[in-house]
């Protein structure tokens, strides 16, 4: 690479500072939660005087965040086996098998990718009424699957299309059926496909809030997002209890983002990139 | 292929997948066109009404129509705030310096961020009293430009546009930032080396390049408006600010269904909602490949 010039370090210092402008709602949101009420609302810019954590466990235990957040986890992680399960298994038979109607039905999975969720919420509300799930984790689950759906099997067929056969075609000559090569060959080695889906499934339904705010009335049942505004609407001028909560509440999203990030981009990015 | 096979063994893999989409999407998306030709309080019988649900939605219903064009308020407003945001990003962020890699990855943070907790937390950026910006503006000396920024019809929209380029802005400058690693490097060099200017070298090596993602991106923003509805929610005060100022027709759909027991009028609203995307979009992206074609 060349030497750096002085019109490079502009470049990088102007980034710098824009980057730490976008950054800065989120660190003002942090560093506001150890403010009292009296020193937010008199000067909101000033830094903290002290460094303390205290109001984080009261947030935490009069928001009922702990309870929200166990439903959260319950959900999500629901979702996310049955998505990855059940588009692996449809992405494999539209990448690779062939059969009558693959076509028209790959493409009525795909059509799920346009449609806004206003399209079928009220015939969605009255059904899962008439099943009797209102205010339990398959009202949620169910559609979270269904809405995950398009796009993770797209992105798995694009992944499945890419392939070599040679090891499907050795394991169905010694014998192997169809299923023994989905779980024994395909599934092994399309593990960063497969966490690309897995990571886009948690994002959607850990933050999904019009279904659950509709299907959930339910403080037993009441997932994270809901649960976060219910807290904003009973603490909206305790100024410092409400940033405590929405810190512990993102805390656990940017972690997860440090940790998972190339997977995250790739997945977010990549399947709008290809539609 | 496919020695000893059964015939049927496929559609045992798609058969899962299909019955939970066609379940819980597919039929429900189809009974919302059998629900706008009904009056419906949500239990007890339904009366059939014809049209009168769609006279109404395209005739006396003005906050719908407002709702619309809120919309498109909206939409125009994310293109710069989103779509050109992310572009120029991208554009800087490009140049292989060392951070910038790093800076990239930070960008896309708020887009893992739920829009419950970034509504909440940019509600009090604006907040009249406690807000960043207002306090902001008395120290430079210019209070009487502060306001209630979500409270004012005049700026409750570009207010939810600028929070919507900060959570979206991240996500365009990883696409645009594809798209331009994809630009063989040679092309901007020898630009530079006749001398060409980096603003030169944007405006006609780069953009043009990056047409492809630029009629995705806005595809993205002009559907996006018609599925925000979690944003809005939150920071117009269940959709709507003063005067329905705020209102898109995402949130008023869901007033009618759900707070004013219209089940039958939501669903004809949400009919002309998906009908206008879909045949927009498709309009779009058909009229966006011919012109490809004819380069």
């Amino acid at each position: 690479m060349n030497r750096l010039r002085w019109k490079d370090y502009v470049l990088m210092l102007a980034m710098l500072l824009l980057c730490l402008a976008m950054a800065f709602p989120m660190v003002w949101m942090a560093y506001s939660s150890m403010k009292p009420n009296r020193l937010i609302f008199t000067d909101p810019w000033s830094l903290p005087e002290q460094f303390t954590l205290e109001r984080f466990s009261e947030a935490w235990v009069v928001g009922n965040l702990g309870r929200y957040f166990t439903n959260s986890m319950i959900v999500t992680s629901t979702t996310v086996l049955l998505v990855v399960l059940l588009a692996s298994l449809a992405a494999y038979a539209f990448a690779r098998l062939e059969f009558r109607g693959r076509q028209p039905l790959f493409y009525l999975f795909l059509a799920g990718l346009v449609i806004p969720a206003q399209t079928f919420v009220i015939p969605l509300f009255v059904l899962l009424r008439n099943l009797g799930l209102i205010d339990s984790y398959p009202a949620l689950i169910l559609p979270y699957t269904a809405l995950g759906l398009p796009m993770s099997i797209f992105i798995l067929h694009a992944f499945f299309s890419t392939l070599p056969r040679d090891l499907e075609d050795a394991a169905a000559i010694d014998g192997c059926g169809l299923f023994r090569i989905y779980s024994l060959i395909i599934m092994p080695i399309s593990k960063p496909a497969l966490a690309t889906i897995a990571i886009l499934a948690a994002i959607d339904s850990w933050n999904e809030f019009l279904f659950a705010m509709l299907f959930i009335r339910d403080t037993m049942t009441r997932t994270l997002p809901i649960g976060l505004y219910i807290f904003y609407g009973h603490y909206d001028i305790d100024y410092q209890m409400l940033f405590s909560g929405l810190t512990v509440a993102t805390i656990p999203l940017v972690l997860f983002y440090v940790f998972f990030h190339r997977f995250i981009i790739e997945g977010l990015t990549v399947g709008a990139l290809k539609e | 292929m496919q020695r000893g096979i059964d015939r049927y063994t496929p559609y045992l893999f798609v058969l899962p997948a299909l019955v939970v989409f066609v379940l819980f999407v597919l039929y429900p998306a189809l009974d919302n066109f059998r629900y706008s030709f009904f009056d419906w309080r949500g239990f007890g019988p339904m009366e059939w009404v014809g049209w009168a649900n769609y006279e109404r939605a395209l005739g006396s219903d003005g906050i719908f129509h407002l709702a619309f064009r809120n919309n498109i308020l909206y939409f125009l407003g994310t293109i710069g705030s989103e779509v050109a945001f992310g572009l120029m990003i991208a554009f800087l962020l490009s140049k292989p310096l060392p951070l910038f890699s790093g800076l990239r990855v930070l960008f896309f943070t708020p887009m893992v961020l739920s829009m419950t907790i970034i509504g909440i937390l940019w509600s009090y950026i604006y907040h009249p009293q406690i807000g960043l910006i207002n306090s902001l503006l008395a120290a430079v000396g210019q209070q009487d430009a502060a306001r209630a920024w979500l409270g004012d019809p005049q700026t409750i929209i570009a207010a939810v546009v600028i929070t919507s380029g900060w959570t979206y802005g991240g996500f365009f400058m990883l696409l645009f930032y594809a798209g331009i690693k994809r630009i063989p490097a040679a092309l901007a060099e020898a630009a530079r080396l006749d001398g060409a200017s980096e603003w030169k070298i944007f405006t006609l090596v780069t953009f043009p390049l990056l047409r492809p993602i630029l009629v995705i991106a806005l595809l993205l923003c002009w559907t996006g408006s018609f599925k925000a509805f979690n944003l809005f929610w939150v920071m117009t005060g269940e959709g709507g600010g003063p005067y329905h100022s705020g209102e898109i027709v995402a949130t008023w759909i869901m007033k009618q269904a759900f707070q004013f027991s219209r089940m039958g009028y939501g669903a004809a609203l949400a009919v002309i909602m998906t009908i206008v995307v879909v045949v927009s979009s498709t309009a779009y992206l058909l009229y966006s490949n011919r012109q490809r074609l004819e380069y």
